[in-house]
């Protein structure tokens, strides 16, 4: 056990973007490495304790570009798909690549996976909003309620990376990857069928009507955080069943 | 009589904030953690089939839907009340410790309710358990004494007690996760957590009310928090972290005795 936080320590420690905070990221690796083959484990934990300078880049807003069919589009290089890809090419074909490489796939798959998996990334043509922050009104209770008064301002990417944390203080990463397999647990293996372009479909599918709904300066309040935590978590649960899926094939 | 004062004056300010919540999220996934390391695995295993969650993912659920319809009604169950000659206020039985034995005989009955209201109740008591421990969660019947503010500062700028002691369990322990927090408080004895399981929820309320009249000489109005010497900031730990047991074993001890075959 000791092992595992420190290789999940030492890929979290070259995290400066996420999907999600720190604690819940992790909590997709830690689902990830549950469903990991052994073979698997002991490759990831070589190419992630390579001792190599490697200093993570995130791109800001990097985004999964979908058509308006939902099919991934991979439109440019900084395209989340095609930076998945590229990764899973280098750690599958490990032997024509350097330590650096490697482990360069390595955080990029850990960072990218999650990030995959968040809505606010989810890009579609034809919906303007959906290809840049936006922001709107977060009140704490619904019209009409006392509550109603006290507001502000949230942009719809913290709404969907640091907003679902706030209730479950002092939770550390192993209690959200126990919590998250209890509750999606049964649905692993539904989950984790297709591949990355089906994946990219199915977040489409799960964004648009999102997307639809919420406009730039719409007014969102508790209620909806509450009804959308299952999503935000079934996305978690989605990147570390699927970062398993991943990791597996390439690592062989 | 300057510590009956103190205490008044203390007990009165809670008027005004009948609105706020008890333990913060940290506390109630302590608490709530601290509950689950001691069902019995027949009990977690129960709990997680009605739940389709871990037990501490509802530790703050009741904070968060009590403003949102229908739950609006729950928000009286996070207290228990005081009446006039300082007694625990049982008529309306709209109070914590009214719901909570309820809610336990209700639940004695679960393999003949629907699954939706086992889980809604296991809900209910996973917050409400430890709420009612909160030493500021006792509160007292408006209008029977002056309302006068209670608050205390922090950097010159006040805030209310109750916010402060919702917070005590994480005061002073920067980064401390729910983990080591169970890991550092629950160190009592099997004796003493038998002790502490005895009674019922009436009983348990009384207690709660008798601890809470500890918080005002610790924090006297005025206090300035970010000055607390060790031995005060000692007996807030003292305090916050008994009740935390208290309401995560007596939490525990309703389960356990739901679940028991």
């Amino acid at each position: 056990m000791k092992r595992l936080f420190l290789i999940v320590a030492l890929i979290a420690s070259v995290f400066t973007a996420q999907a999600w905070t720190k604690i819940v990221n992790g909590a997709s690796h830690l689902i990830a490495r549950k469903y990991m083959t052994q073979q698997a484990i002991a490759e990831y934990d070589r190419i992630a304790s390579l001792k190599v300078e490697y200093k993570w880049t995130p791109i800001k807003n990097d985004k999964v570009a979908l058509d308006a069919n939902l099919q991934a589009v991979a439109a440019d290089e900084k395209d989340i798909v095609v930076r998945i890809e590229k990764a899973l090419d280098v750690l599958r074909n490990r032997k024509n690549h350097s330590e650096l490489e490697q482990y360069g796939a390595l955080v990029t798959l850990q960072n990218l996976v999650p990030n995959f998996h968040n809505v606010a990334r989810i890009s579609i043509e034809g919906i303007d909003h959906s290809q840049q922050d936006f922001e709107f009104t977060w009140t704490a209770g619904k019209e009409g309620s006392k509550k109603y008064e006290k507001r502000g301002t949230l942009t719809w990417s913290r709404f969907w990376t640091n907003n679902f944390c706030f209730w479950h203080q002092g939770w550390d990463s192993e209690y959200y990857a126990y919590d998250i397999d209890l509750r999606f647990g049964k649905q692993r293996e539904q989950m984790q069928q297709g591949d990355l372009r089906t994946w990219a479909h199915e977040m489409g599918e799960m964004a648009k009507p999102l997307y639809e709904k919420w406009q730039p300066g719409c007014t969102m309040n508790n209620e909806h955080r509450l009804i959308y935590e299952d999503i935000h978590l079934s996305n978690v649960a989605r990147a570390g069943y699927r970062l398993a899926v991943l990791l597996n094939d390439v690592l062989k | 009589m300057k510590k009956l004062t103190i205490l008044i004056v203390a007990l009165v300010s809670l008027f005004g904030i009948q609105s706020a919540k008890a333990w913060n999220g940290f506390g109630h996934s302590c608490a709530a953690y601290i509950a689950e390391q001691h069902l019995t695995p027949e009990a977690k295993a129960k709990c997680e089939h009605y739940l389709q969650h871990s037990f501490v993912f509802y530790a703050s659920w009741m904070d968060q839907w009590r403003y949102i319809k229908p739950y609006e009604e729950t928000s009286s169950w996070h207290v228990i009340y005081v009446d006039e000659d300082w007694k625990l206020d049982t008529s309306k039985q709209k109070y914590a410790e009214y719901q909570t034995e309820r809610i336990w005989k209700e639940l004695k009955d679960y393999k003949n309710l629907p699954d939706s209201l086992v889980r809604q109740n296991l809900i209910y008591l996973i917050h409400m358990v430890p709420d009612y421990h909160c030493p500021v969660h006792t509160f007292f019947r408006k209008g029977t004494h002056t309302e006068r503010k209670y608050s205390l500062l922090t950097k010159g700028k006040k805030f209310s007690l109750h916010t402060f002691w919702d917070a005590s369990p994480g005061f002073k322990r920067k980064n401390w996760t729910m983990q080591r927090y169970c890991k550092e408080v629950d160190v009592i004895s099997p004796k003493l957590a038998k002790k502490y399981q005895k009674g019922t929820p009436i009983k348990w309320a009384n207690d709660a009310l008798k601890q809470a009249h500890r918080v005002y000489p610790i924090t006297p109005a005025n206090t300035e928090t970010t000055k607390l010497s060790k031995e005060q900031t000692a007996q807030i730990h003292k305090l916050t972290d008994e009740m935390i047991l208290k309401g995560a074993y007596r939490l525990a001890h309703i389960i356990n005795d739901v679940f028991k075959e």
